[in-house]
């Protein structure tokens, strides 16, 4: 019960209900369902590769999977950094459980430094005979531009630059 | 007698960081995503381009004159070889 609840929070809350593996097409492998709603707002991972989503909100969020019975779980959920970073898991789960479907509501506030970033999240959970896997980029909605660390960032590449320009002019040396 | 010199050491710190604050531009601009290997790749080429820039350093280096003309005097070839010195020019050979 608290493996899978925690997997659909996990997944809904970062607004990656399970999404789409495939890259071409949105679209959600294996038997599982999952999907979120954010105000007005529906995530279905069978039909979406990107989320763009409140900064802040709530979610309800509902995951199924098809069986019956007590048996073995494993998954995971991570968000997807460059080389050599790689993965950083957000959650993961495992162990005996007799749950097949949860629902509830989560309440998340992200901090306004990560307004601007496209962010994959990916993950996968292993049943009894099926594996469903998929990825969704995570893009919280709000000003760009407003984001302290863009401006700053802009600023110290302008001096990066300027340096860099300085840097190719030969220096004089007494021989 | 006075010569020219790069900066590579300078050009390869600042080539870094232009190379990282460009992928962090980059990245909050939503150009990139988080998990694109760009974003790992540009401070090393930032890095290697300054380097190389530096040592290079073609602007104001002294050297970089043109070969003298074929025919041309060994006079003008010794001042054409010595023109970007602070040095005087060389006296013509008698």
């Amino acid at each position: 019960m608290r493996n899978v609840r925690l997997l659909a929070a996990l997944l809904v809350a970062v607004g990656i209900p399970l999404a789409a593996a495939a890259p071409a097409g949105a679209s959600l492998t294996g038997p599982c369902t999952a999907s979120g709603s954010i105000g007005s707002t529906s995530y279905d991972p069978k039909v979406i590769n990107d989320a763009t989503i409140p900064r802040k909100g709530s979610v309800v969020w509902q995951g199924s999977v098809p069986g019956s019975g007590k048996r073995t779980i494993e998954g995971k959920v991570f968000v997807k950094l460059p080389p050599p970073i790689g993965e950083v898991k957000i959650g993961d789960w495992g162990g005996p459980s007799d749950t097949y479907a949860n629902r509830g509501t989560y309440k998340y506030d992200f901090p306004s430094l990560l307004v601007g970033l496209k962010v994959p999240v990916a993950g996968h959970h292993t049943d009894r005979g099926f594996t469903c896997a998929g990825e969704v980029t995570v893009q919280l909605s709000g000003s760009r531009t407003s984001n302290p660390v863009l401006i700053a960032s802009l600023v110290l590449t302008v001096i990066s630059v300027v340096n860099v320009g300085l840097s190719v002019r030969a220096k004089r040396v007494a021989r | 007698m006075n010569g020219t010199r790069g900066r590579p050491v300078r050009g390869a710190i600042s080539g870094l960081f232009t190379g990282l604050f460009l992928a962090v531009d980059l990245a909050y601009l939503g150009a990139l995503k988080t998990d694109s290997v760009v974003l790992t790749i540009l401070p090393i080429a930032g890095l290697v381009l300054g380097l190389v820039l530096g040592w290079w350093a073609p602007v104001g280096r002294v050297g970089a004159v043109a070969a003298p003309a074929p025919g041309a005097s060994p006079a003008a070839a010794a001042v054409a070889a010595d023109a970007t010195a602070d040095a005087p020019a060389v006296e013509p050979p008698l």
